[in-house]
């Protein structure tokens, strides 16, 4: 706003200028051509190029070393650190991404459990509740509210809860195999659950220049009649702005613009390995803990952020069968047709077969998850431009989800039927189109998706 | 050349008595101001009169066996015969016929429906003058804004459009942009020729519209589309905008309105499409001298508010599409009443200072 209204004060105060001076025709056409070329030129001089880092190799292997090291309480790699902990939900990062290879997704019994408290007379916080801990650190759910029962790794299936009301969460089985019983949430607690991303092809996401998510939105805008990211009938996503201006596009609610960044906090929030990004989580149990050293350098987080970006992209593979083929081209036409690749887009910027926008989407009540993996004293505003909205998510990029069951945020769907069944909000006309479709077809939209494959 | 003076009521009261108050209407030779020559029609004030019938006849009822006589002496000596003996006639009946004559035509004046008096309007001699023809064509105004409101809603992507039949969510708004195309050239036409502020637009004559918008399309297509094609995409591409890229944006968008501007400007002078070409457009820059600077910043802050004004309708169209048509409606007719204003302006700048010039 106040740029526009700067730059029409500037001309009009440049004419009135011109005017005054009463140049000649010749001047003033010159004054006025520079005029208009000095900024375009000095933009363009300045405009963003894509970041191409190359990876050492010698820094991916290091990295690699890190990644698959079964870290231990004073771990011997951890430079005086106190190693794995207090608080935990893996000893080693490959223990969660491991589906289809080193570095990909983990299933729902690596699922993070985050928490909300935003009940009177309690300090507000939101944080995650570790799995393990060391000693007298364990967290459960008891840490969170007093009323909650003590469960120390809760298995939830959590289905159509509304934020800011009491949930009814039923529990499933460890196994999956069902529902066990039911958790009754009392008000202002809000529980949700983070299913472990893959990291192939991470490195290219990494390398999008911060302005080609912000096209992504404007086109989408555009395209909708410029139509508010607010709106819950139309795909317009947004770009999620953090610190500094920076566009987040890892995590499933886009909180890391960097890949550097969702190494760090996975180091800290995953494993207790505090480093020079973000520092070790805190027990809720034990607030006074002490920590007494980082426990990685910002060397080995560099390490572990090379052996990551270093990660081969997802493919897609037809089949080499004639018929098999023939289903899965079929069903990628419908993947357009039906309106998918709305926000599933198979290109962002020189990143060919992605399949996302890396854009926050409303995906209605039923997939609200809140939480944050930052223990923040105030929670903030769940406004547009800030914090996304409880039921805003990062539209997960395809590339790989064959090999990357199950699906959705907290791993609700089984199959990717189901998945697409239960998208709501922004995709619920192209969720609509899909059940439209006979079942042959839904068959080959589905044929299509599996011949997106983690890279062999 | 001033209006004839309003002396004349006894002329338009029908009073043959007053002979020569009517003035003489003499058509003068058309001067090298043409606009001078538009004010003659002030002598128009006399042809509202409507014609009476013979009032001796209306006004003297107690005299109705008196035939009608030819001159008033005679008139006079038959009402003396037909009088009783011993009457101050002299005086009463001068008296009974004054009034009688006064009161009918009294009655007379109010049973009659005059004709209106047609609004003479005179060519601006000020800028701020053709401020009045939007108020003039308000009733117009407000039934293409209500009208393009609702096309701007049936064209609009939303997701609950997908259901109205394409003919509909297409030609509905495209007859009201013909519509508007028309009228706005028409205002525009009448500018450049120095016609006095009317409100026309095409009407029923739909292909004088259709003509029309094909000529602003042809004006958009040869040249302001490339630099609003220029504008979008840069704001797309853009990224977080800065003061850098508000300039550039402001320096295009005010390219874009002001050549659309004089682009229209210039084919509407001459009525050739041909001279929708930069020469022509520089041509008229130079013609108009400071005031080109003038209608570019006028134009531009003007165009640039109702842009955010539709913006914000637009966003509101997505949660209340009844609220929205309406603040549609009225972004419309805001943005038609200040192109009415404008074009006008330029237009009677470019009669006044380019045509006339000699």
């Amino acid at each position: 706003m106040w740029n526009r209204e700067a730059g029409l004060l500037f001309i009009s105060l440049f004419l009135a200028e011109g005017l005054l001076m009463k140049m000649p025709h010749p001047v003033w056409y010159a004054v006025l051509g520079v005029a208009v070329l000095a900024p375009v030129g000095v933009r363009v001089l300045t405009w963003p190029a894509q970041r191409h880092v190359a990876v050492e190799p010698s820094m991916a292997e290091a990295g690699k070393v890190l990644f698959t090291h079964v870290w231990t309480p004073h771990d011997p790699l951890c430079n005086g650190g106190d190693g794995l902990g207090p608080v935990y939900n893996a000893d080693s990062c490959v223990a969660c991404h491991r589906q289809g290879g080193v570095g990909g997704s983990g299933g729902r019994d690596n699922n993070v459990t985050l928490f909300v408290r935003n009940v009177q007379g309690a300090p507000a916080m939101e944080g995650v509740v570790h799995r393990y801990a060391l000693c007298d650190c364990q967290e459960s759910l008891t840490n969170v509210d007093s009323s909650l029962p003590a469960i120390t790794k809760p298995s939830l299936v959590s289905k159509g809860f509304v934020c800011g009301t009491p949930q009814i969460v039923p529990r499933a089985a460890p196994d999956g195999s069902g529902v066990v019983d039911v958790l009754t949430l009392p008000r202002g607690i809000q529980l949700s659950q983070r299913r472990t991303p893959a990291l192939f092809g991470a490195k290219w996401l990494d390398e999008i220049p911060d302005n080609v998510l912000i096209a992504l939105e404007r086109k989408q805008r555009l395209r909708w009649a410029m139509a508010p990211s607010t709106a819950e009938d139309v795909p317009v996503g947004r770009a999620r702005r953090l610190a500094q201006g920076r566009i987040g596009r890892f995590g499933w609610k886009a909180q890391s613009a960097t890949l550097a960044e969702f190494v760090q906090a996975a180091c800290a929030n995953e494993l207790g390995l505090g480093n020079p990004g973000q520092v070790q989580p805190q027990p809720l149990g034990k607030p006074t803990y002490q920590t007494v050293a980082l426990d990685l350098t910002a060397r080995q987080c560099d390490e572990i952020t090379a052996f990551v970006a270093s990660l081969p992209r997802p493919q897609e593979r037809m089949p080499e069968e004639p018929f098999p083929a023939t289903q899965a081209a079929a069903g990628k036409r419908l993947f357009h047709e039906i309106g998918c690749a709305d926000c599933h887009m198979p290109d962002v910027g020189y990143v060919a077969g992605l399949y996302s926008d890396l854009l926050l989407h409303r995906m209605g009540d039923k997939l609200e998850g809140v939480g944050s993996y930052n223990q923040r004293e105030q929670i903030p505003d769940p406004s547009p431009g800030e914090g996304p909205l409880a039921d805003e998510w990062r539209t997960p990029p395809l590339w790989g989800v064959a090999d990357s069951g199950p699906y959705l945020h907290d791993g609700r769907a089984a199959t990717l039927e189901e998945a697409i069944q239960l998208h709501a909000g922004q995709a619920a006309s192209a969720s609509a189109r899909f059940k439209r479709l006979t079942s042959v077809d839904q068959t080959h939209v589905v044929a299509f998706l599996k011949s997106l494959r983690a890279p062999q | 050349m001033s209006l004839p003076p309003k002396s004349d009521r006894a002329n338009l009261l029908g009073d043959d008595d007053a002979d020569g108050a009517r003035p003489l209407v003499t058509w003068q030779e058309p001067s090298p101001l043409a606009y001078e020559v538009v004010e003659l029609p002030a002598v128009g004030n006399t042809h509202v009169k409507p014609s009476l019938p013979p009032l001796d006849m209306v006004f003297r009822p107690h005299f109705t066996d008196v035939p009608d006589i030819a001159t008033p002496e005679e008139r006079d000596q038959a009402a003396y015969q037909a009088a009783p003996a011993g009457a101050n006639l002299a005086a009463a009946q001068e008296r009974s016929y004054r009034e009688a004559r006064l009161q009918e035509l009294l009655a007379y004046s109010r049973r009659i429906r005059r004709p209106r008096r047609p609004a003479v309007r005179r060519l601006e001699t000020h800028w701020y003058q053709c401020i009045v023809l939007p108020f003039m064509a308000w009733r117009l105004l407000i039934g293409l804004s209500a009208g393009l409101a609702l096309g701007t809603l049936l064209a609009l992507p939303f997701e609950g459009n997908n259901l109205i039949p394409w003919h509909i969510r297409y030609l509905v708004p495209l007859v009201f942009v013909v519509w508007v195309c028309g009228y706005l050239q028409c205002i525009l036409h009448g500018a450049v020729r120095g016609d006095p502020p009317a409100v026309i637009w095409p009407g029923r004559q739909f292909d004088v519209a259709l003509r029309y918008t094909g000529w602003w399309a042809f004006c958009f297509l040869a040249g302001p589309a490339p630099l609003a094609m220029a504008a979008v995409l840069y704001w797309i591409h853009c990224g977080e905008m800065d003061f850098l890229d508000g300039l550039i944006l402001v320096q295009v968008g005010v390219l874009f309105v002001s050549y659309l501007l004089f682009v229209l400007l210039a084919v509407a002078r001459s009525q050739r499409l041909y001279d929708a070409n930069p020469v022509r457009v520089a041509q008229l820059v130079h013609g108009l001298g400071y005031r080109s600077a003038v209608l570019i910043v006028l134009a531009t802050l003007l165009s640039f508010e109702n842009a955010r004004y539709l913006l914000f309708a637009m966003e509101l169209a997505h949660e209340n599409v009844a609220g929205s048509w309406v603040l549609l409606t009225l972004y419309w007719l805001s943005a038609l009443a200040c192109a009415t204003f404008v074009l006008r302006l330029a237009g009677w700048w470019t009669f006044r200072h380019i045509t006339l010039r000699p």
